[in-house]
């Protein structure tokens, strides 16, 4: 069965633009124009996933993302015309499971919202989204999308080093396969920085201080692929 | 050669300092004149009297007895004879030898015959010839007196003749009294003058202090606008100068915001047409035109956010934290290196004070101008100092002349306007660099690299 999504936004044409794109790729689409107009939606026909806009007349997204985290643990991702950093954090901190700034790329929607769905599916017990993960001394802030060392210095990381890191820590003691982590890597926007998951490892190895020979936190898995060897904790 | 001070505070005290000494000067000269008339008169008085004197005596005396009396009385700076004859001199003695003879007269006990043979400054005594040897001496030490501290001496030769006939002779030489320089008048008035300069200095620096400060504050209004106002204190005027001054700053700053919230609008909005840009083109067939103009969306959207990320360089929405300088630049010379530029990287510096993600901006945008200008080659130093950090980038590229490399940090200025449309540039990648090295409270400034090519460095301070 296709999954369902609502589009929270207050702009007609873009609710529009979306139902069609995102119908036109095998998801099943509802539309909703305000805080209003969700609730009811939601209550007709629950979604799988909620698309929400930040800027909303009367009702602000940032609100109504407050609402139905305190109610359910439905998948949320942000939409934003602002981008700002300060914005991605406050979204994840109201419990928005992603954010995407306005304007984004369609096929990054795609899969941002394949990703969110993929975490849900396989947390049927869903915990509420981590604000950071913990391993090893390191802590990985998702918010500011950094690294945080021990003695509290942020180490600057990259955007595909991010989502690896993440989907790493997200699955400890997991080997990951080459294929899987390249799938990690594609929802990334499209740019001249592609290059293989193998040096991305490597490179993100360095970050951890990890020993390039003999590495202890993320292992080499012979002819699998790559595994996070420590216990991870959840921050909320 | 400039004789006059350029400074306000220098030309106001050399004013006040001038004055005071020039009329210091004339009073002083007023004064010393007064008391060389003063002295002449009275040495005058002395020797009409000393004159009138020895007359009177001699005239009295008996005259077997006079000779000796003579001799006896002939001291410097009187000398008398009694050997001359009464000399006919029908002229009419001069109003100085008139008034002298007057004098004379009027100290005498009875009226006898006087005149005056020569009342004229003259340069030595002169020499008569049969004097006695101590006399010369002593007469001689007059004149080397006469020589050496005063110019001249004021010879009198009077004649008188006495109730028998006898005729005397008088040489009288008045010297003039040696100028000796009046110290403690001297002392006073250079104290006088010293602690009038003194106290004009301090209240001229007083008043010249708040321009000073004023330029300072004008100079660094240029770069930060959210500067302290300045204190308003001081004498009125410099109270109103200020008051002007921080008007002025808070309306430009007004002036400023308004604008950025306008630029901010509109890139804002153009977010929602260029978002359903895209997924209109979503639904073309795949195509040249289709690439194309997914190409142009995707120069629309680095403008508008070049623009956003332009306005917001300056504010401090994101936090401060401890950064890792070399793990920033590491990850930033591999993604050039990816993109298929040459980064070498030289050096390593302890974590800083630092907004992450407004600092990637910044080295992002400072490293692609190296590497789109500069022929790809491109060496990032790292300087680690106690006082600040510094980040040199450099290339080998033709550079950017003197006179234009400051006006390259202005948004929306490029240089060429062709090449930068062809490297894709948005003209806003150093003035973002600039606005978040300065929220930082460190500089990005370019220099000609030694041998050929461009510097941009990059200094942080650590705070």
């Amino acid at each position: 069965m296709n999954k369902r999504i609502l589009i929270v936004d207050d702009d007609p044409e873009l609710r529009e633009l979306l139902r069609g794109y995102l119908g036109g790729n095998g998801f099943e689409v509802d539309v909703a124009e305000d805080g209003a107009a969700m609730r009811q939606r939601i209550a007709a026909a629950a979604p799988d996933l909620v698309i929400l806009d930040l800027m909303l007349p009367g009702e602000d997204g940032l609100a109504l993302c407050r609402e139905l985290r305190a109610e359910s643990s439905l998948p949320i991702l942000m939409l934003t015309a602002r981008g700002e950093d300060t914005d991605r954090i406050v979204g994840l901190e109201m419990g928005a499971d992603d954010y995407l700034p306005k304007p984004f790329n369609p096929r990054e929607l795609l899969a941002r919202i394949r990703s969110i769905l993929r975490r849900a599916g396989e947390n049927a017990a869903r915990e509420a989204p981590a604000r950071a993960l913990a391993f090893a001394g390191w802590t990985l802030d998702l918010g500011a999308r950094h690294l945080v060392g021990a003695d509290g210095v942020v180490v600057p990381i990259s955007n595909g080093e991010f989502k690896l890191l993440r989907a790493f820590a997200e699955n400890p003691f997991r080997v990951l396969t080459r294929d899987q982590l390249m799938d990690v890597l594609a929802g990334r926007e499209a740019g001249p920085f592609d290059r293989s998951v193998d040096v991305m490892v490597h490179r993100l190895r360095r970050r951890l201080d990890d020993d390039a020979r003999e590495p202890a936190l993320i292992k080499t898995v012979r002819s699998e692929g790559y595994m996070l060897a420590a216990d991870v904790e959840r921050r909320a | 050669m400039r004789l006059l001070p350029r400074s306000l505070f220098g030309q106001i005290v050399l004013a006040l300092v001038a004055g005071i000494v020039v009329a210091q000067l004339a009073g002083a000269w007023l004064l010393l004149d007064d008391r060389s008339r003063f002295g002449d008169r009275l040495r005058r008085e002395y020797a009409a009297q000393r004159i009138a004197g020895i007359i009177t005596v001699l005239d009295a005396a008996p005259a077997e007895e006079r000779p000796r009396l003579v001799r006896a009385l002939s001291v410097p700076p009187t000398r008398l004879t009694l050997d001359e004859s009464w000399q006919a001199t029908g002229a009419e003695p001069g109003p100085e030898a008139s008034a002298f003879l007057q004098r004379v007269a009027r100290e005498l006990e009875r009226p006898l015959p006087l005149q005056v043979l020569s009342f004229r400054h003259v340069p030595r005594p002169e020499r008569r010839p049969g004097r006695e040897p101590e006399r010369m001496e002593r007469m001689e030490r007059l004149e080397r007196h006469a020589r050496h501290d005063g110019p001249l001496l004021l010879l009198a030769v009077t004649q008188a003749r006495l109730g028998d006939g006898t005729v005397v002779t008088f040489r009288h030489s008045l010297p003039q009294p040696p100028s000796d320089w009046p110290l403690r008048l001297l002392g006073l008035l250079a104290l006088l003058a010293a602690v009038v300069a003194l106290l004009s200095g301090w209240a001229v620096r007083r008043l010249t202090r708040p321009l000073a400060s004023l330029a300072d504050a004008a100079d660094g209004l240029a770069r930060n606008l959210d500067q302290q106002p300045l204190a308003e204190k001081g004498p009125q005027e410099v109270q109103r100068a200020a008051r002007s001054f921080n008007a002025m700053q808070r309306a430009l700053k007004a002036y400023l915001e308004t604008r950025a919230q306008a630029l901010a609008g509109v890139s804002h909005d153009l977010r929602l047409p260029l978002t359903r840009l895209r997924l209109r083109l979503e639904q073309l067939p795949e195509g040249e035109s289709r690439s194309a103009m997914q190409r142009d969306i995707e120069e629309m959207d680095a403008m508008v956010g070049g623009t956003l990320d332009y306005l917001r360089a300056g504010s401090d929405t994101e936090q401060t934290v401890k950064l890792n300088l070399n793990a920033l630049v590491e990850g930033l010379a591999e993604d050039a290196e990816a993109a298929g530029a040459k980064v070498s990287l030289h050096g390593t510096a302890m974590p800083v004070a630092a907004r992450p993600q407004a600092l990637r901006r910044c080295l992002v945008n400072l490293i692609d101008n190296a590497c789109r200008y500069g022929g790809g080659e491109v060496d990032v130093t790292l300087r680690d100092g106690t006082a600040s950090v510094e980040i040199r980038i450099e290339d080998r590229g033709p550079g950017i002349p003197a006179a234009e490399r400051e006006r390259v940090f202005e948004p929306y200025v490029r240089l060429e306007a062709s090449r930068a449309r062809h490297t894709g540039g948005t003209g806003l990648g150093l003035a973002i660099a600039r606005a978040v090295a300065r929220a930082h409270g460190g500089e990005v400034r370019l220099e000609a690299r030694e041998g050929g090519g461009m510097a941009a460095i990059l200094t942080l301070p650590r705070r």
